[in-house]
């Protein structure tokens, strides 16, 4: 299948003083209709900046290299009377916190009609109806009320499936979707993910699903980017990727999540934290925190490569290229000093 | 028991609204040197039950006593000294800090009336820096010099300077990254254990919950529908509301398999349903559940659930 939106070799570079800092250095991803692929990393990794390039959004001081292309058209150089087009209808995004996407003193109404006459040139009568369909699409009981209703009269997770239905409202192709449930309960979560699931499946709609939350991807995403540092370090099928990492850093953001088999044991960390974009080490950008690393992991930073078939990752020294070594990692890496 | 807490209720009074009952009839207990975990949706009222047993809330009713001595909500006066004993860390490093003032004072803040001079606070906060694995120089220096992670262990330090025999952890590991969460979870823990200080962990991420916690609590529109050893509820959950939790946590394992949904929104707390307040979104109900609210009932010994179905009280015998 034809990808809708393909991501080429993509860096962000800020401008700062003299230099540039890569933000985000050389993605390259793809999403085909009716697939999620997923973004994981944890918080400077890069991942936001990836999906909200696919809207042409970049940060203030910086340029982008490499491509971003959404069926065919390279958002990058895209004029801006046709890119505020393509936002407004046919790429859609929600973000972690709806608030952020919903305005306060507006009704749900009118918030669900204005784009739908702006963009799909709809009469009120035929924007209240669509609203009202949008509604019932979510799963909101009593639209009706809904819609004459403010933001905050909501729970979280019903303001997020308004934050959905506003901007399904047009029929999008693509959905960037930013920890869409990071700040729900799980529960809630569950009837999101399940909504996002039956939209892709109903509708065709393609999604680039961001989250740090390795049980969301599992749940969602047909495709899987793990992000350190501004880089892509392991990228393949999610079933494959998450029941055998390759590489260390996959394997130990999977380690540091609780083990129901390992319950009253100390969880294993990561020693360390992520570097700030303008403090990367040189070559590997993981070497200082990984159990593995060896001298030569510092000099060069190690490619992206195909290490199995669907299976691309960057590491030099791939300790689990042998599936047996997979089951010995517990004892070889401990628990690293906090 | 440290920290003992009976028949809790805590209502917030509203203007011309009838009051929300955020708490209601509690009963939680947390030892020296245990884990305690405390689950639920949010507005559960699982922090109003964190402030209230530190005295940050007034309580409606119920007794809350630590070390068989009463906590009284704070006034204006001040506080007994055996309170400073107990102490809370916050979910947002960002929020309590003082971001006007150098790390080291803050921490020295809980060493005041206590005897040695200046060189032995000093190097009392440098030894507490060194506990939470920070280094003992950053005492100079101000929190927005450190990442949320590291503001975290300060707070956890400062915590610490008044040597405390139970710590309530609310949400303390929710707003840091999954590497770091898991780091200052394991410390909470460690520490607590080390101490002996009994620790309140409260969270509504049930993965790191199970995983470091001796006993669990699943709270509920206010009240405790569930409690007992972790391993027991999480291998066999009762209540159809913790096992709705227990189904909706994604699995990381490639699985592929989408978590199940609880239908509903919780519930207004302020016009809670009637009889079990679960029910209206409970796939198990009876008819007694929306009359009569069931109370908790010992299923094994280190378990108890609060269901009319699936923990039925016994029958009375006739008298």
């Amino acid at each position: 299948m034809t990808s809708l939106l393909e991501i080429d070799d993509l860096r962000i570079l800020l401008h700062n003083g003299a230099e540039e800092i890569a933000l985000v250095d050389g993605v390259s991803l793809a999403v085909a209709p009716g697939s999620v692929v997923g973004l994981a990393g944890e918080s400077g990794s890069g991942k936001t900046l990836t999906g909200l390039s696919a809207l042409g959004f970049l940060p203030d001081r910086s340029r982008a290299t490499g491509s971003v292309r959404f069926d065919g058209e390279d958002v990058l150089t895209m004029r801006p009377s046709r890119l505020r087009h393509m936002r407004g209808k046919d790429v859609a995004v929600v973000f972690q916190d709806p608030m952020t996407s919903l305005h306060p003193m507006l009704t749900v109404g009118r918030q669900l009609t204005e784009h739908v006459q702006v963009h799909l040139g709809l009469s009120r009568a035929e924007a209240k109806a669509r609203a009202v369909e949008l509604l019932h699409t979510v799963r909101l009981p009593d639209p009706e009320q809904v819609l004459t209703s403010f933001p905050h009269q909501f729970s979280g997770g019903m303001r997020q499936r308004i934050a959905l239905a506003s901007a399904l409202a047009c029929g999008p192709r693509l959905l960037i979707a930013d920890e869409p449930t990071t700040a729900l309960d799980v529960t809630v979560q569950a009837g999101i993910l399940r909504l996002i699931d039956r939209l892709r499946r109903e509708n065709d709609l393609a999604v680039l699903m961001i989250s740090h939350d390795l049980g969301v991807m599992s749940a969602l995403a047909d495709t899987l980017h793990v992000l350190y540092a501004g880089r892509v370090v392991e990228s393949g099928s999610v079933g494959g990727l998450l029941r055998a990492p390759r590489h260390p850093y996959t394997r130990s953001l999977l380690d540091s999540l609780p083990d129901p088999d390992a319950r009253g044991s100390e969880l294993r960390v990561i020693r360390g934290e992520p570097p700030p974009p303008d403090r990367r080490p040189a070559g590997c950008p993981f070497a200082p925190r990984c159990s593995f690393a060896e001298p030569r992991c510092s000099d060069v930073v190690p490619p992206l490569e195909s290490v199995a078939p669907g299976r691309l990752a960057a590491c030099v020294v791939d300790p689990f290229a042998d599936p047996v070594t997979t089951t010995t990692f517990g004892a070889a890496a401990k628990p690293g000093q906090p | 028991m440290s920290l003992e807490i009976r028949r809790l209720s805590v209502q917030y009074e509203r203007r011309r609204q009838p009051p929300v009952k955020a708490v209601v009839d509690v009963d939680l207990d947390v030892g020296a040197g245990q884990v305690v975990g405390l689950v639920g949706e949010s507005g559960c009222g699982k922090s109003t039950l964190a402030r209230a047993a530190i005295g940050l809330v007034p309580r409606a009713g119920g007794e809350v006593s630590f070390r068989g001595q009463d906590v009284p909500p704070l006034g204006n006066g001040v506080r007994s000294p055996h309170l400073q004993r107990i102490q809370m860390v916050f979910q947002d490093p960002y929020a309590s800090l003082n971001p006007r003032r150098r790390v080291g004072h803050q921490i020295a803040d809980g060493l005041r009336g206590r005897p040695g001079g200046d060189g032995a606070r000093t190097q009392r906060v440098a030894e507490l820096l060194e506990q939470v694995g920070l280094n003992r120089s950053i005492a100079r220096r101000y929190p927005f010099e450190f990442s949320g992670g590291q503001r975290q262990r300060i707070a956890i330090a400062r915590a610490l300077a008044t040597d405390p025999e139970v710590i309530i952890a609310d949400e303390a590991v929710s707003a840091l990254d999954a590497s770091t969460q898991a780091q200052v979870a394991n410390l909470l823990v460690r520490l607590a254990r080390e101490r002996d200080a009994g620790l309140l962990f409260i969270s509504h991420d049930l993965g790191i919950v199970r995983h470091i916690s001796d006993t669990v609590a699943v709270m509920y529109l206010g009240r405790i529908v569930e409690q007992g050893a972790t391993e027991s509820v999480w291998e066999q959950p009762a209540h159809p509301y913790t096992r709705a939790l227990i189904a909706a946590v994604p699995r990381h394992d490639g699985s592929r398999l989408l978590p199940e949904a609880l239908e509903g929104e919780v519930p207004d707390p302020s016009r809670p349903p009637s009889g079990c307040r679960f029910h209206p979104r409970c796939p198990d109900r009876i008819d007694r559940c929306s009359a009569e609210s069931p109370v908790l009932v010992a299923l094994r010994p280190s378990q108890r659930a609060a269901c009319w179905v699936t923990a039925p009280p016994p029958e009375q015998p006739p008298c």
